[in-house]
């Protein structure tokens, strides 16, 4: 019995010790919940704001009241940009103008919080990465992956053989007929 | 002088075409055959008699973990066979191979041990420590648990699926490269209608390469020997794993032999063929304007 | 002499078309074997950036109720293998990994890094190749429960909806739900080579796990 009781709380501090940070009580305070309020009235799609969430509950996130203060002030000026231009989130795609603003203010925004934010214009895809270079958001503007085989590089490589073989044959048949 | 270059050219790069189409086939062949079906599994677990093993590192396990309850190993007397585990652990490997369910009747082991137990208790007068049905239950669930954890292969599903991707390319592919090949050979036979000799050097060239790339994987596995080092226990999983490999690469080697005997065949021809033409040639003082001789 | 050298080059480009061609299964192959021999590595190892440690945070179980501190649950990171899904029924048994790209989906199950660990109550969305890990998904029912183990304790859903959907259908899952749900997705049909616009869903709600405590 103890010694069942004794490996546990020596992997527990294992396992705390492989947190994060000192602050080990991950959770969502006053400022971060802010955060999330405003960027539910503002309308940003769930995708959006579920890894915002996810963000702020992590270990050694605390956002403090003046960074959220900043950030909410960066989302409002995103949404004053939107009505402005008279577009919601969703015709965003379509302007690409309106959609420049509306990046640069996300990319001051997570700057408030020493995270840099990249967006991709092809794929729609957006990335945050902290200070170390860890992957913290990643969103892309697909639904889902693609979990099927992919039988597309073996088509293409027996297609191209094909063509080869196909080629010399023609040339073979007009050189004998030649 | 520019035609037979063009010729050239075209019969090079149709016998470095016909080369990859011979690889492909027969690494695709001798994978197919060798490894990826259910059955070379089975004819490795046969050949390292893998149940029979299995058995008995199973009823040892039983023993030890009744012993400590108070029972005695002949409460498995009759309840457990060699050949059921064999017919239970092909079952249950064939149902996961093919990613379908497969519930293995337990029932009748669960009454004849259970059967074995009381009457165990019986002889011996032992006292149960509690309800002695439900502890006999708990007893026989622990076991026949164990039972399916044991006749079961790590990752089969995940073979599997390997297996059925494999099955489900190799029709396609193997046929386009054998059309792809047999277009190869015409073209390379109508470039040469004069110089049959030629013919059978550009199918040695290619035959030679298939050959080469069909026996570099076996004889490398057989020289470094590195599948032998993996670390995997029990003593029968290991050689089963082992055996497999083996079975399959034997598959390999031979094809790669085959293919070689016939780039040999193929260059003997060609030799033979250019000595009859030139001796011909010889004999007759006819002289033939095209190109020189390789 | 030629027939010497000749065969070599083209022996060459042969492996290398061979290897164009089947990329799809030596990476299944290379993952199997790669799965097969670090099963003997013990739970704290940090390969494949795992941090899932069996039973490492206690549960504490009062009146049939688990109850685990907030403190002690670790948010596990991009590319971490933080938990094990599993369904015994349909022999469903996989690593999860937090984040969902092509390299991860080739270890095992990934998911979507907007969705949230289970015990949070919010979404949680796991996909996975449906010729691997996610195979199993063809025989599940309505009513199997499937399992989520993590460090922080087992989490378990009952299967209530499975739907077939294109790959691009917005609709399929809600990040603002209001409960816990497991969504998992795969490629649809099973067994099919070609691109497959399809997805196959299932869906899950809790029925049982370890619930946070300050």
């Amino acid at each position: 019995m103890i010694k069942k009781l004794l490996a546990v709380s020596v992997s527990a501090v294992m396992m705390l010790a492989m947190s994060v940070s000192a602050f080990a009580a991950g959770s969502v305070n006053t400022s971060e919940q802010k955060i999330l309020d405003e960027l539910n009235a503002k309308n940003v799609p769930a995708k959006y704001v579920s890894q915002a969430k996810n963000y702020v509950e992590k270990d050694g996130v605390d956002i403090t009241e003046a960074q959220a203060k900043e950030i909410i002030a960066h989302i409002d000026a995103a949404d004053k940009i939107l009505s402005d231009a008279g577009i919601t989130v969703a015709d965003l795609k379509k302007d690409r103008a309106t959609l420049e603003k509306v990046v640069e203010e996300a990319k001051k925004a997570a700057q408030v919080l020493n995270l840099i934010l990249t967006f991709n214009y092809t794929t729609y895809e957006v990335t945050v990465v902290d200070a170390s270079g860890k992957t913290v958001a990643v969103i892309n503007s697909t639904t889902t992956k693609k979990t099927g085989a992919d039988s597309m590089s073996t088509v293409a490589v027996v297609s191209v053989l094909g063509l080869a073989v196909a080629t010399l044959a023609v040339v073979t048949k007009k050189n004998a007929e030649a | 002088m520019k035609k037979s270059s063009v010729r050239t050219v075209i019969c090079i790069l149709a016998s470095m075409l016909l080369s990859i189409f011979v690889s492909v086939l027969a690494i695709m062949l001798s994978v197919e055959l060798g490894f990826a079906t259910n059955n070379s599994l089975a004819i490795a677990l046969d050949e390292v008699k893998y149940y029979e093993r299995l058995y008995e590192d199973f009823m040892d396990k039983c023993e030890s973990v009744v012993i400590p309850d108070g029972l005695g190993a002949e409460v498995f007397d009759g309840v457990f066979t060699v050949e059921q585990l064999k017919s239970d652990g092909n079952a249950y490997l064939n149902a996961q191979l093919n990613s379908t369910v497969y519930k293995i009747n337990l029932d009748s082991y669960k009454t004849k041990l259970t059967i074995n137990i009381k009457e165990y208790v019986e002889k011996n007068q032992l006292v149960a420590d509690g309800n002695e049905d439900e502890i006999i239950e708990a007893i026989t669930d622990n076991i026949m648990d164990y039972y399916i954890k044991m006749i079961s292969i790590p990752y089969a599903s995940t073979i599997g699926s390997i297996f059925r991707t494999i099955s489900a390319y190799f029709p396609y592919v193997f046929f386009a490269m054998l059309i792809f090949a047999i277009i190869t050979i015409w073209i390379i036979n109508k470039q040469n209608p004069h110089k049959k000799n030629r013919v059978f050097r550009y199918l040695a060239y290619a035959i030679m390469s298939g050959a080469i790339t069909t026996l570099v994987p076996p004889i490398y596995c057989i020289y470094t020997n590195f599948y032998t080092k993996i670390q995997v226990y029990p003593g029968y999983l290991y050689d089963f794993i082992v055996r497999y490999i083996e079975n399959g690469i034997r598959i390999m080697l031979i094809i790669g032999i085959i293919l070689f005997i016939v780039a040999i065949a193929m260059i003997a021809l060609s030799t033979y063929i250019k000595y009859k033409y030139i001796h011909v040639k010889h004999h007759h003082h006819h002289h033939s304007s095209d190109d020189s001789e390789a | 002499m030629a027939y010497i050298y000749v065969p070599l080059f083209f022996s060459f480009l042969a492996y290398g078309v061979t290897y164009l061609m089947a990329s799809d299964v030596i990476d299944m192959a290379v993952n199997l074997v790669s799965l097969i021999s670090a099963d003997k590595a013990p739970d704290f190892s940090n390969e494949n950036n795992s941090i899932f440690v069996k039973d490492a945070v206690e549960v504490v179980e009062e009146d049939g109720v688990q109850t685990v501190k907030r403190a002690d649950v670790g948010m596990a990171d991009y590319g971490d293998l933080y938990a094990y899904v599993r369904c015994t029924r349909i022999a469903l048994d996989a690593p999860v990994y937090y984040g969902d790209d092509d390299a991860i989906l080739k270890k095992g199950v990934g998911q979507d890094f907007a969705s949230s660990q289970p015990g949070f109550g919010r979404l949680i969305v796991l996909c996975a190749h449906n010729n691997m890990y996610f195979n199993a998904l063809k025989n599940i029912e309505i009513g199997d429960i499937v399992e989520i183990e993590t460090s922080y304790g087992t989490y378990s859903y009952e299967i209530k909806e499975t739907k077939i959907l294109n790959e691009n259908d917005s609709s399929a899952f809600d990040y603002a739900i209001d409960h816990e749900q497991l969504v998992m997705y795969t490629c649809y049909p099973f067994d099919m080579l070609a691109h497959t616009p399809n997805r196959f869903f299932v869906y899950a709600d809790l029925i049982s796990g370890p619930v946070f405590v300050d």
